[in-house]
């Protein structure tokens, strides 16, 4: 059969058209989230069961990465992160795991925050996408997104990737960004950049990896029958280790030159840079003392929009874009706002009780 | 009557200038009826459509078809459908799999189905975004680029379309310059699945295992035929329209013929055979005995019509004297009725020095009159004088029912259908798809109204002959069991005078002939679609029926296939169009199969040359069988009814005890022997109705499928055929009715 190849055009209204969906798409998101569970639940739109903890962050910059004024060799900044879980309150179930990042003492203001999640990859790809995800969770006692993962074998293999079951430690997991960011150095050459955290001891083995069982199945993030660790095993793990010593992780950056008609896939979120032609390299050591309280946990705030100049997030032009997913996210901004007045107006959250309400998306 | 009554050239020359006359006969439809379709068909009275409203009805319905039809051409007149795909990057692609929807069937992959993906723009216009095949395991990805969908907000719906191959079309003009036809595949749309836009997120999008309602297998009979419940929705195949205009213009004057002569049984006016008769247009013999009175029944014209007519049947030489040949009928174990005379026949003939056949001597197992003690067994033979005419009467309507059920039903229609529902399940990307599929169209359609109308309970077959529907099932099912193409070949001419065993083997050369050099030319895209094959193989053989040796042959020649005893048969046994006894027959899912694999490889291996070339002439020759049953074969049996079956005293399917202390021996117008005036006037019904309803012929091409190249060959052997006593022009291209 005949097969022609022409170039769609798209015309400035086309594009117009694009942006201005995207605009609304984002913003009405964000207050849905803001009014839904901000107000009236005082909950996050994910990870509420959570952990955080303080310590510093020390600039050990390899030279081969181009320089910025953000980025000073061997300077100390105080950093706060926060370790959590998606959707559920409880530890033992199996879910995303994360690691945020803010490098300053403050529960929001920051010049740098960062949210990294366990997998390079994720269930999503753009804002048309996570919006599909999140209108098909239809989560009941722990088992979500099946449809999503029928219709959309890309996202179940996101969920394969991501989910950790029971691991040892927060301490022992490798956290990824995996959206890439702007990267426009002193030299003012377009870049683009993903970050991660590894554990500091390179020997150290990833635990919690999902296993066949899981993997099959991975809609289904219920406790193991039987399952002997409690609800906040994971949380309590973290709090004890830091007792005795400090956690230790390298931050680290893969940098890309941006190219002339980009091919677009390289901000796809779900497909991996190339480790070989886009190394990992050290940024610095993110080192951990002690845990804070359930409130102060509760009270930290990151956001995609707390960036130094050059380092934000790449313009999207459309909800099918990649990068709307980060252009999204920065207009959540106000779901943050409205947990932290809705705690103002009615009180802090409960501290998950050791209990043995498993599989539960609500504290109680 | 004696042997010598009448010389075999005179009754020949007669038989000719009858013929003649015949041919130049036509029945023009002068009424306002028109048929519905062809399902709608009985003897009992057609579905038609007479009423004035109704046809009034029937005629706005056809303005509005035509309406219909002229805005949807219309339509793609100004939007046009642009078969060029849109596409800058690809960025994402839908997914899915096909399977078969039968739940003993769901697993089984559809491979090689055309899937396409569309976009309909606000403006109406068509946007093509992708194409592809179904892989061998049934799953397709069509790659897109999304932005093409989204652009300016233009698409609207987005639809998957699933198309199947059931037809080809042959590029007259040679290529290359190489005399071959080269085939075209043509896909026609099979189900269209809307997407919804939105879900179209960006990478793939999983439709996941989509079952399709496609050539299932009946689970509700042993033989393998497909599933049709509603001929008018879910039929695979549909009848063109020019089909149903022959039957309306040609059957609809015969149709109204029987349905005066039923309404007059139902008033109980007078009628008698003779009227019936009178009615319809004049047959064969009839023509001839106004011509020379008792022709039709001498022993020349009875033997000649055994082998060359519509019987056209294969003898066994007799094992003590190869002079003499046998034919055997046996009906005794099947379930019937008791007051036909259905007896177990055996026939002896001898051939004279002109190499023409003659009756020697017919003998009757079974009662042969009302309230007669079995067993009885009688043999008769030229000297017996009346009684021998009548003997030949009983043989002639017990080969009737014989050939119409055994030959003409199970051998061509049903025994088509089960390559046809193999091919058309598996074969698409194959080239001998264009070989096949013109010759297995509509059997199918036309096999699922022989059920309702023949073969079930209120059937003619019932209503008409000794059997009753079980012993018409087992029948049937034994004899599809005695059919394998493997090793076939078609009959072996006794003499020169056998005519039927010349023309099939001047057909079937002329196919070998045919499908070597069709081979010659696409032996490398068939192989490289073997898989097909490999797969049409498996289903043929998974749904065979049993294979079938009757006890008595088990016994004689110590075979029995039906338990892995092959055997070489003694030589008074006939093997030509037969299945091949020495062949052990392949066991699957607990049972022995009567129809061999075509082949077992998923692969054929050009670096092994003896394997490679022992299953591409396995194929080869397995085509040549398909298309001879289906053409040739079924040619022969149907268009020689009106014949063979055509004059009510003469023969029939059915022949009754009678009144008579001579029974079925007595007179030819004893009407308590003959069929009853219902039965004898639906069975001038049926063999009008069969023999008289052309449409679908080789030389006619009248679809424009079939291969130039065969149409040239049967052109360049028309006066061979001519001398055979066939016209080229009446081959039919299809098993249709
Ligand atoms: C694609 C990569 C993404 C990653 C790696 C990521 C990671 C995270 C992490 C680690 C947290 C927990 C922060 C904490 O502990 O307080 C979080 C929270 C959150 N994320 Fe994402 N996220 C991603 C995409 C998105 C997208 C597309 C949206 C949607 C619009 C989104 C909206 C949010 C919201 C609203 C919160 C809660 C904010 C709060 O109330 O403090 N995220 N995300
Ligand atoms: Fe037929």
């Amino acid at each position: 059969m005949k097969t022609i190849i022409r170039k769609p055009k798209k015309s400035t209204i086309g594009r117009l058209i694009d942006r201005i969906e995207l605009f609304f798409v984002a913003h009405l998101f964000g207050m849905a989230i803001a009014i839904t569970m901000g107000l009236m639940t005082r909950e996050r739109m994910s990870h509420n069961n959570g952990i955080a903890a303080k310590g510093t962050f020390t600039f050990d910059i390899d030279p081969t990465i181009p320089t910025h004024p953000f980025l000073q060799q061997g300077k100390v900044l105080p950093c706060q992160v926060r370790h959590a879980m998606a959707t559920f309150y409880d530890d033992a179930m199996a879910t995303i795991r994360s690691l945020s990042i803010k490098l300053s003492d403050q529960s929001f203001q920051s010049p740098f925050d960062m949210n990294l999640n366990t997998g390079s990859i994720t269930l999503f790809w753009n804002a048309a996408s996570f919006l599909k995800l999140a209108k098909m969770r239809r989560q009941k006692w722990g088992i979500e997104y099946q449809d999503y993962y029928k219709k959309y074998p890309i996202g179940k293999a996101g969920a394969i990737e991501t989910l950790r079951r029971n691991p040892t430690s927060f301490s022992n997991l490798t956290y990824y960004s995996k959206t890439p960011f702007n990267f426009i150095g002193d030299d003012g050459v377009q870049r683009y950049a993903k970050y991660r955290a590894i554990p500091f001891d390179l020997s150290v083995k990833e635990s919690g990896i999902i296993e066949e069982r899981d993997r099959l199945e991975p809609e289904n993030q219920r406790i193991i029958p039987g399952e002997t660790r409690n609800r906040n095993y994971l949380k309590n793990e973290l709090a004890d280790r830091l007792k005795n010593q400090p956690v230790k992780y390298w931050y680290q950056i893969q940098i890309r030159d941006a190219q002339e008609n980009e091919d677009q896939s390289i901000f796809n979120c779900c497909i991996d840079w190339d480790e070989n032609e886009f190394p990992w390299r050290n940024l610095g050591v993110i080192t951990l003392n002690e845990v804070l309280d359930w409130d102060s946990s509760n009270k930290l705030g990151f956001g995609v929009v707390n960036m130094p100049k050059g380092l934000g997030c790449i313009p999207a032009e459309s909800i099918y874009d990649y990068n709307s997913l980060n252009y999204m996210r920065a207009k959540t901004e106000i779901a943050r706002k409205a947990r932290l007045l809705a705690y103002k107006l009615f009180g802090m959250p409960k501290e998950i009780p050791e209990n043995e309400n498993r599989n539960s998306s609500t504290i109680e | 009557m004696t042997k010598n009554a009448f010389d075999f050239e005179e009754m020949f020359r007669i038989q000719a200038e009858c013929e003649q006359k015949l041919a130049k006969q036509t029945v023009k439809k002068t009424s306002r009826h028109q048929l519905k379709s062809v399902h709608h068909l009985s003897d009992r009275g057609s579905k038609l459509v007479s009423h004035p409203i109704a046809l009034l009805a029937e005629y706005m319905y056809f303005l509005y078809e035509k309406l219909r039809d002229y805005y949807l051409s219309a339509l793609a007149r100004f939007f046009p459908r642009n078969e060029h795909i849109f596409l800058n990057s690809i960025n994402s692609s839908v997914i899915g799999r096909l399977t078969f929807s039968d739940k003993k069937d769901y697993h089984t992959p559809i491979h090689h189905m055309h899937v396409e993906l569309w976009a309909k723009t606000r403006l109406w216009q068509w946007i093509k975004l992708s194409e592809a095949d179904t892989d061998t395991e049934g799953y397709f990805e069509l790659p897109f680029d999304m932005s093409v969908i989204h652009r300016n907000r233009i698409a609207k719906k987005i639809r998957l379309e699933i198309y199947h191959t059931n037809s080809h079309h042959f590029n007259e003009h040679p290529i290359e310059n190489t005399a071959e036809y080269r085939a075209e595949r043509l896909n026609s749309l099979f189900k269209t699945i809307k997407i919804n836009k939105s879900d179209l997120t960006g990478m793939s999008y999983n439709m996941g295992t989509i079952p399709l309602f496609y050539w299932e297998y009946r689970h509700d009979t042993a033989l393998p035929r497909v599933v049709i419940k509603d001929h008018d929705l879910d039929a695979p195949q549909k009848y063109p329209k020019e089909r149903l205009d022959a039957i309306a213009t040609q059957f609809i004057p015969i149709e109204l013929i029987t349905r005066k002569h039923l309404l007059r049984i139902k008033r109980g006016k007078k009628l008698t055979i003779e009227d019936i008769q009178a009615d319809y247009p004049e047959n064969l013999t009839v023509a001839m005995e106004k011509m020379k009175p008792g022709i039709t029944r001498s022993d020349q014209w009875f033997a000649d019509r055994m082998v060359n007519g519509m019987y056209a049947s294969t003898l066994d030489v007799d094992p003590e004297n190869p002079n003499f040949y046998w034919l055997y009928y046996h009906w005794s174990s099947y379930d019937h009725k008791p007051d036909y005379a259905f007896n177990d026949i055996s026939m002896k003939f001898s051939i004279n020095d002109k190499g023409y056949f003659l009756p020697e001597s017919i003998t009757l197992k079974g009662p042969i009159s009302p309230g007669a003690k079995a067993p009885s067994k009688i043999t008769l033979t030229p000297n017996d004088g009346q009684k021998w005419d009548a003997a030949k009467r009983v043989a002639r309507v017990s080969g009737g029912i014989l050939t119409e059920v055994d030959k003409h039903f199970t051998e061509t229609h049903l025994n088509t259908e089960q390559y046809a529902i193999a091919a058309y399940r598996n074969i698409r990307r194959n080239p001998i798809g264009s070989i096949l599929f013109p010759h297995l169209r509509n059997v199918v359609l036309i096999n699922h109204t022989a059920d309702e109308i023949l073969i079930n309970e209120s059937g003619y077959i019932n209503r008409a002959t000794a059997l009753t529907p079980a012993g018409i099932s087992k029948r049937v099912y034994d004899v599809l069991g005695t059919l394998d193409w493997k090793n076939w070949k078609p009959m072996k001419p006794l003499s020169d005078k056998h005519r039927y065993a010349h023309a099939a083997n001047l057909f079937y050369n002329i196919l070998e002939d045919y499908i070597d050099e069709f081979f010659v030319s696409y032996e490398d895209e068939i192989v490289h679609e073997w898989h097909e094959i490999y797969t049409f193989s498996q289903d043929l053989v998974e749904n065979a029926v049993e294979p079938f040796l009757c006890k008595h042959l088990q016994k004689e020649l110590q075979a029995n296939p039906n338990a892995g005893k092959p055997a070489q048969p003694p030589s008074w046994y006939t093997t030509e169009n037969r299945m091949d006894l020495n062949l052990e027959r392949p066991f699957v899912s607990d049972s022995y199969k009567a129809v061999s694999h075509i082949t077992t490889q998923p692969d054929l291996d050009k670096n092994k040359p003896e394997e490679y070339t022992a299953e591409l002439n396995a194929l080869k020759k397995a085509c040549a069988y398909i298309i001879f049953n289906a053409t040739f074969g079924h040619y022969w049996a149907n268009s020689k009814q009106y014949d063979d079956i055509g004059e009510i005293r003469y023969s029939s399917l059915g022949i009754r005890l009678g009144t008579e202390p001579d029974g079925v021996l007595g007179s030819e117008d004893d009407d308590s022997i003959a069929p009853d005036l219902t039965i004898s006037t639906q069975m001038m019904w049926w063999s009008n109705m069969l023999s008289k309803t052309g449409y679908g012929y080789i030389m006619r091409n009248e679809q424009g499928d079939i291969n130039p190249l065969l149409i040239k060959k049967i052109k360049e052997k028309e006066s061979e055929f001519k001398a055979l006593g066939v016209d080229i022009y009446a081959i039919q291209s299809e098993t249709n009715i």
